[in-house]
């Protein structure tokens, strides 16, 4: 065997050493997966039941793309729609999501969640949860929770350490 | 022949040495000029919220992952969203965040997560 052709295929083998599916792969895919570091080839290697968090929003749309994104909550103040981000106001632009001063005037009004008649029955995917409050009218508004690190995310982005209580989402979602 | 064949050798090393898998979302169609690899981007978590006294665009979303036994830390990460915020030509990331996701077996997912912004043009 040739010294060149050599040297290609140990190439090879390093190569195919390091290789390991990404956790993107594992995205495409539709899970993800839990990782058992084997430390021979393939190295670690992902199967099972999903086991960490992803993200089937917008956020994983393919590049240059306009796409709205879902951590923007639409909420309309004295008929102008601004979008709710972290605590912070925007209103859209073709230049992007432009910060604006808190509005002054009415109470917010939150166009998601959406109020809903009956009772669904709840759902949850692996890193969200719909939670059906009761709200002032009668009815239910479908509230989504996300997890978030060791916590959940609420649909106007605060943050709580652990699964908020009913009573709690009330207080902001039952309106 | 042998230097083509390293050459080869080399590309796959590479390749399989990319220990990072970035995802941009644009939010607008504008697109901005890129920063020289001098300017310092800052990087605000959503803690810190910017004061709206100072306008701003958010012009689109950035994460980047990888596994912390490729020596993937949120030091890298960090870096690695500062270089993309310099190439879109962005004045700094907000809401950033480092979220890490453990594996059994001992290996850890680090995703970072934040958006992209421009300052508006000041008006007097």
């Amino acid at each position: 065997m040739k010294l060149s052709l050599k040297i290609f295929i140990v190439f090879l083998f390093l190569g195919l050493l390091v290789t390991r599916p990404s956790s993107s792969e594992a995205y495409w895919h539709g899970h993800s997966y839990v990782g058992v570091n084997i430390g021979v080839w393939p190295g670690s290697y992902y199967y099972g039941g999903p086991y960490y968090p992803y993200y089937a929003d917008p956020y994983y749309a393919p590049a240059y793309t306009v796409v709205a994104s879902s951590s923007y909550q639409p909420v309309v103040v004295n008929g102008v729609t601004y979008y709710l981000n972290n605590g912070v106001y925007y209103i859209y632009t073709q230049y992007g999501y432009q910060a604006v001063a808190n509005p002054v005037g009415a109470a917010p009004t939150v166009v998601q969640p959406t109020t809903v008649t009956t009772v669904p029955a709840g759902v949850s995917t692996d890193d969200s949860y719909t939670i059906n409050i009761p709200n002032s009218k009668g009815g239910f508004n479908a509230v989504i929770i996300k997890r978030s690190g060791n916590g959940f995310l609420g649909p106007q982005g605060e943050f709580y350490s652990d699964f908020p209580k009913v009573s709690q989402l009330q207080v902001m979602y039952g309106k | 022949m042998k230097k083509q064949l390293l050459l080869v050798g080399v590309l796959v090393l590479g390749l399989a040495g990319c220990a990072t898998s970035t995802r941009y979302v644009n939010y607008t169609d504008q697109a901005y000029p890129p920063k020289d690899q001098y300017y310092t981007e800052n990087v605000y978590s959503a803690a810190q919220p910017l004061s709206a006294a100072n306008p701003y665009y958010v012009i689109g979303k950035v994460s980047i992952e990888g596994f912390a036994s490729s020596g993937v830390n949120p030091a890298t990460l960090t870096n690695q969203a500062k270089v993309i915020a310099r190439k879109r030509g962005a004045d700094a990331i907000i809401n950033a965040e480092t979220v890490v996701y453990r594996y059994y077996g001992g290996d850890a997912l680090l995703r970072f997560k934040g958006e992209l912004i421009v300052y508006a043009p000041t008006t007097k």
